[in-house]
């Protein structure tokens, strides 16, 4: 019997230590020293999408439709250099798993960003952007129903 | 009638048979230690230091669990603070996509550029 819970314990110990999605990342890492975290609800969408005359613009590039699209935001700023390379590895870990697929990567000297998107069909489920600098990383995770065609939209609108 | 003279010098002992049983005497000593161990103090102890480390393992394993997969507090109350924060986020998604879609872009035509200079050797 002992053995039994023991086993237990160590499988759900280690189905736990490998990450799955953006939320087991917040979760992770939330609380740290050097970490700040935000975290944004279905519930909080939700309320976002009722307020009045929203203006969702920045600069040229209208978020409108995609944001009322999010049913989940979450967001880490690292400013520890140790972290941030757990972070990456971790970010790592959970994309060789095979959920995750490589949108984009930018690599400009020691500075690396890359999208790493989940998609059913047209839709896209998760989109996490991973932005690491040497002493320094930041992960901006959204879970939704953004479809392809609105995302591919913000990305032509942010080149221009 | 045969005295008791007679008897031990008819039988006669296989050489090593002293040394045989008492190596079986020996063997069987040992068994039966092994056989009552599980009920000495030695083996209670052994079973409780056991115990309290499943039970940590245990313990741990939830815990690493419930932390891994539980629902964040919500970082805001106001839906506007919320929407502000959403706005900023994807600003930032924004202005990191935009150089190297630059890059990209750029690359594309001086990939164009090359493609004409070739097709015009050829052509011409």
């Amino acid at each position: 019997m002992k053995r039994i819970v023991a086993i237990a314990a160590l499988l759900m110990m280690a189905l736990s230590a490998y990450a799955q999605s953006g939320k087991e990342i917040y979760n992770r890492y939330s609380g740290k020293k050097g970490v700040s975290s935000v975290y944004i609800s279905p519930t909080m969408f939700g309320l976002m999408k009722e307020l009045p005359d929203i203006h969702i613009e920045s600069g040229d590039v209208n978020f409108g439709p995609i944001i009322k699209t999010f049913d989940g935001m979450y967001i880490l700023s690292v400013e520890d250099s140790a972290i941030a390379a757990d972070l990456e590895k971790e970010i790592g870990d959970m994309v060789s798993q095979g959920r995750f697929e490589l949108l984009m990567e930018a690599v400009e000297e020691s500075e690396k960003m890359r999208i790493y998107i989940v998609s059913k069909g047209d839709t896209v489920t998760d989109f996490l952007m991973l932005a690491h600098e040497p002493e320094s990383a930041s992960v901006i995770s959204i879970s939704g129903n953004m479809p392809m065609a609105e995302l591919q939209k913000i990305l032509s609108e942010a080149a221009e | 009638m045969k005295t008791k003279t007679d008897i031990e010098e008819k039988t006669v002992v296989p050489g090593g048979l002293k040394q045989e049983l008492s190596d079986m005497i020996d063997s069987m000593d040992a068994a039966e230690k092994i056989l009552t161990y599980g009920k000495g103090p030695a083996r209670r102890i052994m079973n409780c230091i056991m115990g309290a480390a499943a039970g940590i393992v245990l313990i741990a394993g939830i815990w690493t669990a419930v932390e891994t997969f539980r629902t964040p507090k919500d970082t805001f109350t106001d839906p506007q603070a919320a929407y502000a924060e959403v706005e900023k986020a994807l600003a930032s998604i924004s202005e990191k996509i935009a150089p190297g879609l630059d890059k990209a872009a750029k690359a594309e035509q001086t990939l164009d550029r090359n493609m004409e200079m070739v097709k015009s050797l050829y052509l011409d």
